[in-house]
């Protein structure tokens, strides 16, 4: 298993965000976490990644517990993390930011830049031609695709990705899903927030409904589908 | 939100009953002593510097900003009563002018220091913009370009005779009790405005700026209200330190005059209002003593400095407060600034 | 006055400035990577001058081995300040005027450490052979130590520049100072790197200390008091900005160098008091930068 929550809680300040969620993905799965805004989705990657530590429970990855664990300890794991607002070194160009991730792999991870390169440029070829650019001045689509190009040279082993569509044009996601199939197809695990059903059925093998920091199901995306058919199923 | 009135329960009633029975009685347990003078004017000092440290509180643990220039409002205070009695050959005897002419400037510079405050979101440019404003003074007080502060010398030999022409404040003992009474009604004042709908807003404004100003107050307004209320008190313990040394100088600008405001404020419990006079206390008396002792006192202000701020930022009051009234545990708050 | 004087009082206003811009350089990078004004930076640069004064007065190659040994404990000292203290503050969640306040508790017992050491008395330290004399620059001739540390300042500028633009690990604090968060979570160990950035920031200050006694003069309280214009050259110079802090550093070199020519030196600081404060009241974001508004 890779990525295994037990029990966990988390709280920001006063409020119980997360009341004791547990959840799993499996090593070259693609698991989607759905549920409306404020029943926890961003926290439990913010809980994952160890920017919001657990208040209780455990958080294991790869073998390793990280339950409390700092945050870039758990990036050198293996993990990688595109948050929402993207994250992007907005005065730093795409080369710049892209190093960023490149210069933190310690080790046997360590694989040299030519071949990082190769694989980001073959996977997002928009990238290749805006290597000097600054990444405040590219488009959304660019800032979103920058971004999960560089979670997955961190992430080598699991990305976890909050709402990667949101905001983008049909046509970009259509550019982006296809990334992602690309990922899958290649065995990477990849936990998925995403808020358009058709896009999570699309990619997710598996999928969890939260609701006000629980899990409330969990099934294959099918069956998800059914029981979530009285909701509109794209937003 | 500070505790009402009526909640007070009577320990801590007979708690102050105390505290004012001791200061009345002080300076006649002192007179029974060898050095009745020296004691006297080391507590005045002390209750000069709690008013001082408690104005610092309204600005510091009520509207949540730090000032690092608060010895502007002290050492302008003082000069300004020392120019009045000493320099411009007014010759006027009593101290009340002078006293009202300091809050009148404490009231003017905590303008300029709110206005220029309240533009900055930052906690740190407000702490340099503060620091840069006593600076500044100090610097033109010792460059007296109007010839009337007497350059680096200060000026000395204030006179004190009377205060309204009726009361006499030349003995120690006489200072003592009008300091003793400004000093309460000082209190009673600023706890009053603590505690009316402004105060409160304050509080919010402390802890949280945006919140506050979605809800339509004008955050910069009030926030320049506080200083001018701080400055109006703050001077007025700078006028009276200028009639308890009979004298004045650039050093009332130091840097280490506003830092000790924080100290004192810190020590006892900011947001308190009775913290600063407890931390006064402390302070002062550890300062005689360790001074006196040691010789090095700026060493162990330091570390003072860093025991605090590491260890009990949230200062004494709040525990003592949990001593005398334990059943209020639950509406204990913390009080500590988070800026 | 003529231009020679004119001319005189320039050099001597870019030596000055020259001495600011290293301090302040240090002050505002870890301004900008953790949002905290290390108050204890004039300490740094008065010990870096004291520990020039004690190997300078041993050897006359004294003084190039102060310059690395001044770097070397200063830098190690701010360290383990940040390490042992600021950082346990950040994980308590405290403000960052908590970590201001600490700062300056050091400061105020490093001094007295440094007056029980050294003494009270201000002292005076001398140039290196190499450096004494003067050099004859079209109408004026100036002391060779003082073009000395002119160069110094511009190469050790030159080097911080490369540093955070050419070097991987610049490239690392610096998206740390962009969005600490993502950062981490790409791996990179903030704590450690601000820790050595804090480091690099006193041990700076510490050369510069150095650098600074032969021509200011040594005494316990020179930190303290350097600390005030600093303030304002990182404050003009939109905090956090290192750009910035060096056109303001010479811009208030030179008002203090003409400031002091045509008035007093008093009221040469006062000037430069006087021009923060006006500046700051019609543009609260400093001359460049990204500003006191917003950080």
């Amino acid at each position: 298993m890779m990525l295994t929550l037990r029990d966990v809680h988390t709280y920001y300040g006063d409020s119980h965000i997360l009341q004791g969620l547990s959840l799993h993905v499996n090593r070259g799965e693609c698991v989607s976490l759905l549920g409306t805004n404020g029943m926890g989705k961003t926290t439990t990657l913010r809980t994952v990644m160890g920017i919001v530590p657990a208040g209780s429970g455990e958080v294991w990855f790869n073998g390793h517990n990280i339950t409390r664990v700092a945050p870039f300890k758990i990036a050198r794991l293996g993990l990688g993390y595109v948050p929402e607002d993207r994250g992007l070194f907005a005065d730093l160009t795409v080369v710049q930011n892209l190093s960023v991730p490149f210069l933190n792999l310690r080790g046997e991870h360590r694989r040299p830049w030519s071949e990082i390169e190769e694989y980001v440029y073959s996977l997002f070829p928009v990238l290749g031609n805006r290597k000097g650019q600054i990444a405040g001045s590219l488009s959304g689509g660019e800032q979103q695709m920058l971004s999960t190009a560089r979670a997955l040279i961190s992430g080598h082993r699991m990305i976890l990705l909050d709402e990667p569509t949101e905001g983008l044009a049909p046509i970009v996601v259509e550019n982006l899903v296809e990334a992602l199939h690309k990922l899958k197809a290649d065995g990477h695990t990849i936990l998925l927030v995403e808020q358009n059903f058709k896009t999570a059925m699309d990619l997710a093998d598996r999928g969890y409904i939260l609701q006000k920091g629980r899990i409330l199901h969990e099934d294959s995306m099918e069956h998800l589908g059914e029981r979530l058919d009285p909701l509109p199923p794209t937003a | 939100m500070p505790t009402s009135h009526a909640q007070r329960t009577r320990p801590v009633i007979h708690w102050w009953l105390s505290v004012g029975v001791i200061l009345v009685v002080l300076p006649v347990a002192f007179s029974l002593t060898t050095f009745s003078d020296y004691l006297t004017y080391v507590v005045v000092r002390m209750m000069i510097l709690a008013l001082f440290a408690m104005s610092f509180d309204i600005v510091y643990g009520y509207a949540g900003m730090f000032s690092l220039g608060h010895a502007t409002f002290l050492g302008g205070g003082a000069y300004v009563a020392g120019i009045l009695m000493r320099q411009i050959g007014l010759d006027i005897q009593d101290a009340l002018p002078a006293l009202l002419a300091a809050m009148l400037f404490g009231v003017l510079m905590g303008w300029l220091m709110g206005f220029l405050a309240s533009r900055l979101a930052s906690p740190l440019a407000v702490l340099l913009v503060t620091f840069a404003i006593a600076e500044t003074l100090g610097l033109l007080v010792m460059a007296d370009p109007l010839n009337i502060t007497n350059a680096d010398n200060g000026i000395s030999g204030i006179p004190r005779q009377t205060l309204g022409w009726i009361i006499g404040i030349k003995s120690e003992v006489a200072f003592y009790y009008v300091v003793l009474a400004i000093l309460s009604l000082s209190f009673f004042a600023l706890r009053a405005i603590v505690r009316s709908p402004f105060g409160d807003t304050l509080l919010a404004i402390r802890e949280n700026r945006q919140r506050a100003s979605f809800l339509g107050y004008r955050v910069t307004h009030y926030q320049m209200a506080a200083f001018m209320v701080s400055g109006f008190f703050a001077s007025l313990a700078g006028a009276l330190t200028a009639f308890h040394e009979r004298s004045c100088s650039p050093e009332m600008f130091n840097f280490f005059v506003s830092g000790d405001a924080f100290i004192y404020t810190v020590l006892g419990g900011s947001g308190t209002l009775v913290g600063p006079l407890i931390g006064t206390t402390i302070i002062i008396t550890a300062q005689e003593i360790i001074g006196d002792l040691f010789h090095n006192w700026l060493f162990f202000l330091g570390l003072i400095y860093i025991g605090l701020i590491m260890f009990m930022p949230g200062g004494l009051y709040p525990l003592v407060r949990k001593y005398l009234n334990p059943v209020q545990n639950s509406c204990v708050q913390d009080t500590t600034p988070r800026s | 006055m003529n231009l020679t004087m004119i001319a005189l009082q320039t050099m001597n206003g870019l030596t000055i400035a020259a001495i600011y811009i290293l301090l302040a350089s240090g002050l505002t990078i870890v301004l900008g990577l953790q949002g905290i004004i290390n108050t204890a930076h004039g300490f740094f640069y008065m010990l870096g001058a004291y520990i020039g004064l004690t190997l300078v007065s041993y050897t006359d190659l004294g003084f190039w081995l102060c310059l690395p040994a001044a770097f070397l404990v200063t830098s190690l000292l701010g360290a383990g300040l940040e390490a042992s203290g600021i950082r346990t503050l950040t994980k308590w969640n405290r403000g960052h005027v908590h970590q201001v306040v600490l700062t300056l508790g050091f400061a105020i017992v490093g001094t007295e450490v440094v007056k029980f050491i050294w003494g009270t008395v201000p002292q005076n330290t001398s140039v290196p052979a190499l450096l004494r004399g003067a050099i004859s620059l079209g109408p004026i001739v100036y002391p060779k130590y003082w073009l000395f540390v002119i160069g110094s300042s511009i190469s050790i500028m030159a080097a911080l520049w490369i540093f955070f633009h050419w070097t991987g690990l610049g490239i690392l604090v610096r998206s740390i100072d962009i969005n600490r968060e993502a950062s981490e979570a790409l791996g990179t160990n903030a704590p450690l790197l601000t820790t050595v950035i804090f480091g690099l920031g006193t041990g700076i200050a510490g050369v510069a200390g150095v650098l600074a006694g032969p021509i200011l003069g040594l005494d316990p309280n020179m930190g303290f008091e350097l600390l005030m214009v600093l303030f304002v050259v990182i404050i003009l110079g939109g905090l956090g900005s290192l750009m910035g802090t060096v056109v303001s550093g010479i811009l208030i070199g030179l008002i203090i160098a003409y400031g002091t020519m045509l008035l007093s030196g008093l009221a040469a600081k006062i000037l430069v008091f006087g021009v923060m404060i006006v500046i700051l009241i019609f543009r609260p974001t400093g001359l460049l930068g990204r500003g006191v508004a917003v950080k």
